[in-house]
């Protein structure tokens, strides 16, 4: 895909405003939310502190990129299983912190999961059930791979 | 979207130079962009461009050249943090590495970047402090090699010039020292460090005589510091527990007493500074 930006345009202003991608969501702009997190070439970043122009030639990722309503990332089915989302204004950053995580590390321990969120604030759901969430689907990818 | 600003993507470290030579302050220098456009964003610089070296190869490498090793200035803390040679050359260098931020932050965040922005808790600081590292100042003018000791002049202020890059930070390994880096609030990862502090020993396997020690403070002082009368306390002596315990106690008498720059009491500050020595060089000492 190929776009025109200004200079001055961020990342998350691209994927919001330009291509209607709203589920990268905005929170404090600044880095310390991780709201806007998306992957860029694979890599979780803040959206809000990448310009436009620096994705240019990557592939960025977005939790619309994860799954569809009608047939949910594993990782966002053990979401709702786990009881990992309520208001959900975290759970889009958080489901691409945890994807980077079990793309590279497909059995992490629970600690190994709390540092990959950590740059993810949430308000709601104290960590717990999104630790269990994520620890869920490294147990069925393990398993998975185990089996073959 | 931010202010206004131009943007351009060197090609070369030539390409770096040239506008920051021209432009000066007016000219900015994008590595990891997370401490500068939150910056631009907040309206406190003003930058007409922005140069982002961010990408530049010739600034990115982790390698050892003989008794040296050199890393780039835009390689970021994540890659530092992975780095299994740092990992075994200079392990609290990575500690300090992955403290900072979360994930997202350390994916970007550069270690030039975390030292130009200067600021006094900047992490990458004590541990370079501690190891005696080196920085590579270049210009269109030439290139100057500046102990990071000089470096630091005040919160945000170093004698690095507005036509320089810093290119790469080097310090000695090989003489089997021991470090250890230690930050206060290291569990909540992304909060500013109320204080940290690196230390560095070399000590002889069969006296237990400290050769040599370097010991700095982060967030401490305007700047981040190496506090050379706590060294003196060590070299030459036997590495012990009531030494320890002094040089914590006299830590404590190191702390500013006050400065604008810092958020905490002096009261606090120094009661953090002794805790710190003490828990750092107990680990540097009793490590493996
Ligand atoms: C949420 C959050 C948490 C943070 N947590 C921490 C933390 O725990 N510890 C910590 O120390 N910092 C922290 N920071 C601050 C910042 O992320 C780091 O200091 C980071 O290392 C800065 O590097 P950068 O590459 O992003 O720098 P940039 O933002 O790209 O640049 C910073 C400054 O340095 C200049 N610069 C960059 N590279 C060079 C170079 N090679 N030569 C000359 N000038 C250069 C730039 O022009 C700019 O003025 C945090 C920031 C955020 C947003
Ligand atoms: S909106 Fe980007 S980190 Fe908060
Ligand atoms: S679910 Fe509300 S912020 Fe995380």
């Amino acid at each position: 895909m190929s776009l025109e930006v200004k200079p001055t345009t961020r990342l998350i202003d691209v994927l919001r405003d330009d291509l209607g991608l709203t589920g990268t969501k905005e929170g404090c702009g600044k880095g310390d939310c991780g709201a806007c997190t998306v992957l860029l070439d694979g890599i979780a970043v803040n959206s809000c502190l990448v310009l436009a122009v620096q994705a240019d030639k990557k592939e960025v990722t977005t939790v619309e990129g994860l799954g569809s309503p009608d047939e949910l990332h594993p990782l966002q089915e053990a979401f709702l299983r786990n009881g990992a989302v309520q208001c959900g204004y975290c759970t889009p950053g958080v489901l691409l912190s945890a994807k980077t995580l079990l793309d590279r590390n497909p059995k992490p321990t629970r600690e190994q999961i709390a540092v990959a969120i950590s740059g993810n604030l949430c308000r709601c759901t104290g960590y717990k059930q999104i630790i269990d969430a994520v620890a869920d689907v490294a147990q069925v990818i393990g398993a998975e791979r185990a089996a073959n | 979207m931010f202010p206004d600003f131009e943007y351009l993507k060197p090609r070369n470290l030539k390409e770096a130079l040239q506008p920051l030579g021209e432009l000066g302050e007016r000219c900015r220098l994008l590595a990891g962009g997370t401490a500068l456009l939150v910056d631009v964003r907040d309206g406190h610089v003003s930058p007409e461009l922005l140069v982002d070296i961010g990408e530049l190869d010739v600034l990115r490498f982790i390698k050892v050249d003989g008794e040296i090793m050199r890393v780039g200035a835009a390689t970021t803390l994540m890659e530092i943090e992975e780095s299994p040679l740092l990992q075994k050359e200079a392990s609290f260098l990575v500690a300090a590495a992955s403290s900072v931020g979360g994930p997202q932050i350390r994916n970007r965040a550069t270690i030039g970047g975390n030292l130009l922005y200067a600021s006094p808790g900047a992490d990458m600081a004590p541990p370079l402090l501690a190891l005696g590292a080196t920085l590579r100042l270049v210009s269109l003018k030439g290139e100057r090699q500046v102990p990071i000791e000089e470096f630091f002049v005040g919160p945000r202020r170093t004698i690095c010039r507005a036509d320089e890059l810093l290119t790469e930070v080097s310090f000695p390994i090989g003489k089997a020292g021991r470090g250890a880096f230690i930050k206060l609030g290291l569990r909540n990862a992304m909060a500013i460090s109320v204080g940290s502090v690196a230390v560095y020993l070399e000590i002889d396997p069969s006296t237990s005589i400290v050769q040599e020690a370097r010991i700095s403070l982060g967030a401490l002082a305007p700047t981040p510091i190496r506090i050379k009368t706590l060294e003196d306390m060590l070299r030459g002596e036997r590495a012990s527990a009531p030494l320890i315990k002094e040089v914590a106690e006299a830590a404590k008498r190191q702390v500013h007493p006050r400065s604008s720059s810092i958020r905490s009491s002096p009261e606090y500050r120094k009661a953090v500074a002794g805790a710190l020595v003490q828990k750092a060089l107990e680990q540097a000492i009793l490590s493996d």
